[in-house]
């Protein structure tokens, strides 16, 4: 496809002299249109082309950067050159530049990056993106400013408008009180419906013609309207309905008007569909009593046309070096909750492809300018690299095909945007087979419903075991209270957690219910079982996908999800997609140390499992930061045998112990013997703390606290960390007086080397990222960087 | 091999005596030979203990260094130090067993040339009229450890105790050490009043009126100069004490007025109101509403039993505990506890309306300090910051001062600074990665003991103007007095302070000769007055729109003291005329100033109030935090004394707003002439810690070393 197209460019290339007409269009189609517009006959009326951008235009990466080229950078030099692979923090950082680059291209007067072709879109888009990211509308002047010059526009260009009321839209979910912005949006919002003509949008108002990109704006700009309330009557959704599936080509694609089916067009065909699914067809729910009531009729027509649009991008593909796919991707990408098209992550490739354009003053030249193609790409970057809320589990046959763990198919959608809406960033779904790697089990709930019974295999509860252990949640909802879904979770709970006691009512001041204060219509039933300090799995009594899926944000079931989400990530923190422990920046050298690590299987616990996961985290960031590497034994038993050869054995769990004689003779003589003792509470579990400082202290004497200086906590070698800036969390501090900042630590010594670590506070879910609702412990990268320094002060020792 | 001698900052005031330098080679006779292709070692870890009273310091010093074969090792030492003050070990074996020697000043002076021709870098000549200790060979591993034990004088100037500590040679490491640790232990004969360093950012905890720790943890030290600490002991309950430097020829000399209001702090302080407004708004939910929550626990806790207090937060509506102020006794603090605790973080954000709430009331003789917490815009009520502003003088009439927490990147910079700043408070930007309980708890500590207030100063005996800071702030527990401007004229001056410490009004006085000519010492005073003045100018451009004064002042003031700023960065790397600079600075100011909120609003509101609090003059305290939120540290600017250079072309390049000298001279590196020049003239030998060519006005003549 790629290839095709950058041929399609040479082509035109091939046709242009040096010059580009006085007017360029504002070309969202590509080459495409370029084609329909027949340009290279247009080509004769022009202006000459700025110094030195043929030669950009001639040296461009791909079709993105294919019109204006790529600009020399005009601001700053602030971004590296990119190398992968994406990481969460080089997405923001990509996006932190572009926004830079943006800004520095604002004009006096407020607009940004203005030519003389659609006047305003440039502008429109640009902040679109600053608002998307996260920029304020009246506390950021910029975009104050540039709000304003937008008020003052009068276009008359579809896509200038449509982009428009995206922006009102969006100041006024900041603002909703803002009179003037809801006004300009009104205004908006009748210009297109005005414009529209009896299939779709052209550019100019009185048009009769149509094309899919300018109409797939022209419905964003309309459902931008529709989220603030304004109503386009009743027929807008069935004709724009009629006008997606009719021109939808058997191939399953979508064209610019007519012809073969493109990428650009394919996306714009989707993300268009599915806001008509949204807005039209979604609105029935499941109904035990009529089952396939969202699949039949003219619901049943356009979940197939999306399922048909979705196999041709997946069979397709497109070029991400265009902003403008990228844009279209993401919208469908990201109301699809699919994770890939045709086995390719459609994020990870179009952030490889935007990360990689990125020029050094922040700009993204993959569009029609700098500015548009920096627009469109941080708008990929900064809604397609959302954090996951939510992944719904797919189960049942091959491929879920019986559709039964999708019953109503766009229940997380809406709850997402509801989410979106109230968290005041950003927040993705995602579809997820229950026969994924574990490593596509990122999102801190995994979402389950059905109707039916459903008996996972081994290797499946193997994999969602190990996502529990690994911090995650288990939501499930019986749809339509189904007694066999609820009969196969309990199954699920016994192989899941064969100690667990079963599913129990979670009483009213379970903190899943007040971390975030509702005032609940009829507060929602949950069940719930606990492991390692926390509810892992829970089980909702009633429906709740399908408030949900009709979008009833009055109903309760949406501030319970919030909620849910709030508990399972200890009030609220989400990652980035492709969030790592590791820190960025080039490895240490290696250390010659190897050391060997292992966890003492103990009386209390039952978190070794997880402690397992924690370590494997843990020393992979410390062997980035100090170069030692760690020979992880697993679990070992309390005994001589069991700790000989160790150099650093970890006590962790939770609940009262007491170590017998065998475990206390051989924890003194491998401490005696030139071993080191890490010792802390899962979770911040006190009783746990008291067993360990009692038998720590009878063993080794009193311990004392770890002083600032010491080299253990001072960090005098490779990647060594200072534990004065070490931070603990909320649970922690209001466990201490005076709020302190560092490390609280104690030890004992055998002579002049510490010998045992012991920390009240959880070191050990941190560690691997498991947020246990208000333990008292250290944040998760304090953590490992005190379990670094341990790991470094012992391979420093040993030379 | 030159390479590894490169400098990378400024040293302050030239005092270029160190830690142990190792140059990879040998001595051969009364020449340094290098090891062809030998890496410079490098300075991984220090540390620096000391002990101090008011005549000497007993310091102790150690380094870890990874290097690789023989080398000469060179501890360059403070005048005055003799064979007995100084004892060094090299992996624990004493330095005399290794051939280590000390050297008195002439005879190092030797040595410091033999090294600079045999390095081919003038940096040991820097040390000239040093007296040093000498390890000919030493044998570097990967691990080398040394350790140095100094008996050191503390010097009397201007009736401070100073004391000067080595520091590791960064600037001669293979890389910057990683990390340094510096720990003072003070000891005080009298109560101990003003600490302070020039040098370095040293936290300072007292222990008791009469002894004190001044540390620090400094990360990738690139820098090589000494730790200069300053303190004072005075029965005195303010112990103030008048500094000065004067540049001979200048229309003008600096002041520095230090003082310490402890003492008579110690009694309780009087009642205070406390109001503590809120931001419950929609985006302040999880995390931030719980930390919040925690945060204003802790000031329930601790505010004192004949406080009062009030409890305001605010969404798109305002509520608030109490119609009036409610005393902070057991019954009340549970009833704030109960209205914290029901708090839902909900809505939008209305501030005007929460800070009407805030600043209404009747002026009583009690102290009223608000606490504003906010980590939005305007979102609700009246949005237009300009309007809010407008509004604060009529609506203050409790006279209270605002202390705002501005917590995020999302916060409307421009407006809560001038809420801060029209009512006497200041602002705090609480970073999204740091904890909002944490600092409102280091803010109230601070706040909860006013201890000098309504403080108005007068100087006799001389002119003085530009004053910084331009009104003096009531001084809380903990906090120093340090006020700098500028003089004219000279002689004996005389400051008066009058203010109310502990609840009592009160006068100290101070008098010091003001010299006419020159003083070359304390040239961090003009430096740090700089910084201040600097950082005062740039906030009242931001908050109040530029003037062509002040931004030709930001431009002199930058080029001459060498402090680099987010708009003057460009001085550095071009030789623009005043009305050129001036003009480009107001270009980056303006598109700067654009940024009202987000990560770049917040820097710059940050790095306004760091140079407005700068305490640190020396190239350790010159950088400033960009647009992206990362610190810029200045590279190509250093200053040698008063002398700024700029890294162009290759070359160390005297600033020089004016016309250059008439006569010019080139004088070839490790000539003769060249060492004749760093022997006869102090100023030529300490730029010769810039190493590398170099162009410098010496006597009227402009000299280029090349």
């Amino acid at each position: 496809m790629r290839a095709h197209l950058t041929k399609t460019l040479a082509a035109v290339l091939a046709a242009c002299t040096l010059t580009l007409p006085s007017t360029l269009p504002a070309q969202p189609g590509g080459v495409e249109e370029l084609q329909q517009r027949g340009w290279p006959q247009q080509l004769d009326n022009r202006q000459r082309l700025p110094r030195g951008e043929l030669l950009n235009l001639r040296n461009n990466r791909g079709l993105g950067s294919s019109m204006y080229g790529q600009a020399a950078p005009t601001g700053p030099l602030i971004h590296p050159p990119y190398e992968g692979p994406v990481t969460a923090a080089k997405v923001q950082r990509g996006v932190d530049d572009a926004l830079l680059f943006l800004r520095s291209q604002q004009a006096p007067d407020g607009s940004i990056g203005e030519g003389s072709y659609a006047r305003g879109g440039a502008t429109a888009l640009a902040t679109l993106a600053l608002l998307a990211a996260g920029a304020h509308p009246t506390a950021d002047e910029a975009v104050r400013r540039a709000l304003s010059w937008l008020q003052a526009l009068e276009p008359d260009n579809t896509y200038v408008v449509a982009i428009r009321a995206n922006v009102w839209e969006y100041a006024l979910r900041k603002v909703p009180e803002a009179d003037a912005y809801r006004e300009a949006l009104e205004r908006d919002f009748q210009w297109l419906l005005e414009a529209k003509n009896e299939n779709g949008w052209r550019y100019q108002k009185d048009s009769r013609d149509w094309d899919n990109s300018v109409t797939q704006y022209g419905v964003l700009g309309i459902w931008a309207g529709m989220r603030a309330g304004l109503d386009p009557g009743e027929n807008f959704w069935p004709a724009m309905s009629k006008h997606f599936l009719e021109t939808q080509n058997p191939d399953g694609g979508w064209s610019y008007t007519r012809g073969g089916s493109s990428a650009n067009m394919a996306t714009a065909g989707l993300a268009s569909m599915f806001l008509v699914f949204d807005s039209f067809h979604g609105k029935t729910r499941y109904r035990p009593g009529a089952p396939r009531a969202v699949r039949e009729g003219e619901a049943g027509r356009a979940l197939a046309s999306l399922e048909r649009g979705m196999a041709w991008l997946g069979e397709h593909g497109g070029d991400s070096n265009n902003a403008y796919y990228l844009y279209g991707i993401e919208r469908a990408g990201v109301a699809s909750g699919r994770r890939r098209f045709g086995g390719v992550d459609w994020f990870k490739e179009g952030a490889e492809g935007a990360l990689t354009a990125q020029a050094g003053d922040g700009s993204i030249p993959i569009g029609y300018t700098p500015v548009i193609g920096t627009s469109l790409s941080t708008l990929f970057l900064v809604y397609g690299g959302a954090p996951i809320a939510m992944q719904k589990l797919r189960f049942g046959g091959e491929a879920g095909d019986d559709q039964d763990w999708n019953l109503n198919p766009r229940d997380l959608a809406n709850l997402s945007r509801w989410l979106w809406s109230a968290y005041e960033r950003p927040l993705n779904w995602q579809i997820l087979s229950v026969d994924a790697p574990l490593e596509e089990f990122d999102a801190p709930i995994v979402f389950l419903s059905g109707s039916r019974t459903i008996d996972f295999t081994d290797a499946q509860v193997k994999t969602l075991r190990a996502y529990v252990q690994r911090g995650g949640t288990l939501f499930a909802e019986p749809a339509g209270g189904s007694k066999a879904f609820r009969a196969s979770m309990e199954a699920l709970r016994q192989k899941l957690l064969p100690t667990s006691e079963g599913f129990a009512q979670l009483a009213a001041d379970h903190p899943v219910y007040g971390v975030v204060k509702h005032a609940w219509r009829d507060r929602p039933a949950l069940q719930g079982v606990a492991a390692g300090g926390r509810t892992v799995f829970f089980l909702s009594e009633g429906d709740l996908s399908g408030d949900w899926q009709e979008n009833k944000v009055e109903a309760d079931a949406f501030p319970l999800a919030m909620n849910v989400l709030f508990y399972a990530t200890d009030l609220g923190a989400l990652r980035g997609r492709f969030a790592t422990a590791v820190p960025p920046g080039p490895p240490a050298p290696a250390h010659p140390t190897t050391l060997k690590v292992a966890r003492a299987k103990l009386p209390a616990g039952g978190t070794l499992d997880a402690a397992a996961h924690a370590w494997r985290t843990a020393a992979a960031v410390a062997r980035h930061v100090t170069g030692v590497a760690v020979d992880d034994r697993g679990a070992v038993a309390l005994t001589p045998a069991g700790l000989a050869s160790l150099d650093l054995l970890h006590l962790t769990g939770r609940g009262a112990f007491t170590l017998d004689a065998t475990a206390r003779g051989a924890l003194k003589a491998f401490v005696e013997g030139g071993g080191t003792v890490l010792v802390d509470a899962w979770a911040g579990d006190p009783a746990f703390a008291d067993s360990a400082h009692a038998a720590l202290t009878d063993l080794f004497g009193p311990l004392a606290a770890l002083p600032v200086d010491d080299p253990l906590a001072l960090g005098p070698f490779e990647g060594g960390a200072d534990l004065a800036e070490t931070r603990l969390n909320l649970a922690a501090r209001r466990q201490l007086p005076g709020r302190p900042v560092g490390q609280q630590l104690h030890v004992a010594r055998q002579g002049d080397r510490v010998a045992v670590v012991y920390s009240r506070f959880d070191l050990t879910a941190a560690m691997g990222d498991v947020a246990v609702f208000r333990a008292a412990g250290y944040r998760p990268a304090d953590a490992r960087a005190i379990v670094s320094n341990l790991l470094g002060y012992l391979a420093d020792r040993r030379g | 091999m030159r390479s590894g001698w490169v400098l990378w900052l400024l040293v302050c005031s030239g005092s270029a005596h160190a830690g142990v330098a190792f140059f990879p080679g040998q001595m051969k006779g009364d020449a340094f030979v290098a090891a062809e292709g030998a890496a410079p070692p490098a300075v991984r870890f220090a540390t620096v203990n000391a002990e101090v009273d008011g005549q000497r310091a007993n310091c102790t010093f150690e380094e870890r260094v990874s290097g690789e074969g023989a080398a000469v090792g060179l501890l360059p030492l403070p005048p005055g130090v003799d064979a007995e003050s100084v004892a060094v070990w090299i992996d624990g074996k004493p330095a005399p067993d290794l051939g280590g020697v000390f050297l008195p000043a002439d005879a190092a002076r030797e040595i410091y040339a033999a090294l600079a021709k045999g390095t081919q870098s003038s940096v040991p000549l820097a040390w000239t009229g040093r007296p040093a200790y000498l390890l000919p060979a030493v044998e570097l591993g990967p691990r080398t450890v040394v350790r140095a034990a100094l008996r050191l004088a503390v010097e009397q100037t201007d009736d401070l105790h100073v004391v000067t500590l080595p520091m590791p040679q960064g600037h001669l490491s293979a890389r910057p050490v990683q990390r340094t640790r510096v720990s003072i232990d003070l000891k005080g004969q009298k109560p101990l009043r003003a600490i302070t360093s020039p040098t370095h950012d040293l936290q300072v905890r007292r222990d008791g009126p009469r002894a004190a720790r001044a540390a620090a943890t400094l990360e990738g030290l690139a820098d090589g100069g000494d730790l200069q600490l300053f303190f004072v002991e005075d029965d005195d309950a303010l112990g103030l004490r008048l500094l000065s430097h004067r540049v001979e020829g200048d229309a003008a000399g600096y002041f520095m007025l230090l003082g310490f209001p402890s003492g008579d702090a110690d009694t309780p302080s009087p009642p205070k109101d406390i109001v503590l407004a809120v931001d419950t708004s929609g985006s302040m939910r999880g995390e931030k509403m719980e930390q919040a929550r925690a945060a204003v626990s802790y000031v329930l806790d601790h505010l004192g039993a004949e406080d009062r207090f009030d409890l305001i937060t605010f969404g798109t509506d305002v509520s608030r505990l109490d119609a009036k102020l409610v005393a902070a006794d057991p019954a009340g603090v549970a009833r704030g506890q109960a209205f914290l605790d029901a708090a839902v973080a909900h809505g939008r954000t209305n501030i005007a309306e929460a800070l009407a709430a805030s600043l209404a009331g009747q002026p009583s003789d009690r102290p009223r300090m608000v606490i504003f917490l906010t980590d939005g815009a305007p979102t609700a009520g009246e949005m237009r910051p300009e309007a809010i502003i407008e509004q604060i003088p009529t609506l203050n009439t409790s006279r209270a001062r605002v202390f705002v927490m501005g917590v995020g990147h999302d916060v409307h910079t421009h407006l809560l600074d001038r809420i801060a700043a029209d009512t006497g408070g200041t602002t705090t930007y609480v970073d999204p990665a740091e904890a909002i309980d944490v600092k409102l708890a280091a803010l109230y500590d601070g706040l909860s003991h006013p201890v000098l207030a309504d403080i108005a100063l007068a100087f006799s005996g001389v002119q003085v103007d530009r004053v910084e800071p331009a009104t003096l702030p009531t001084l809380f527990r903990g906090q120093e007095l340090m006020v700098l401007g500028r003089y004219t004229g000279g002689g004996p001056a005389t400051v008066t302070l009058r203010g109310t410490l502990g609840g009592v009004e009160r006068t100290h006085t101070v008098t010091a000769e003001l010299p006419k000519d020159a003083r070359a010492e304390h040239g961090f005073v003009a430096a740090l007055w700089a910084g201040r003045r600097l950082g005062a100018l740039l906030r009242k451009v931001r908050l109040h729109g530029e003037d062509e004064a002040s931004v030709a002042e930001i431009v002199q003031l930058s080029r001459d003291f060498g402090i680099v700023t987010e708009y003057t960065r460009f001085l550095a790397d071009e030789a623009l005329d005043g009305a050129e600079a001036a003009t480009r600075a107001r270009t980056l100011m303006r598109e700067a100033n654009l940024q009202t909120s987000g990560v770049w609003a917040v820097s710059q509101a940050n790095n306004e109030a760091h140079l407005m609090k700068k305490r640190v003059a020396s190239g350790m305290d010159n950088s400033y935090v960009d647009r992206r939120g990362e610190r810029r540290q200045a590279t190509k600017t250093k200053t040698v004394g008063r002398r700024t250079f700029y890294r162009r072309d290759g070359k160390w390049v005297q600033a020089d707003d004016g016309p250059k000298p008439a006569k010019k001279r080139r004088v070839k590196r490790f000539s003769d002439d060249y060492f004749r020049m760093v022997e006869e003239n102090p100023d030529v030998a300490k730029a010769q810690q810039l190493d590398g060519e170099m162009e410098m006005t010496v006597d009227d003549v402009r000299v280029e070393f090349y």
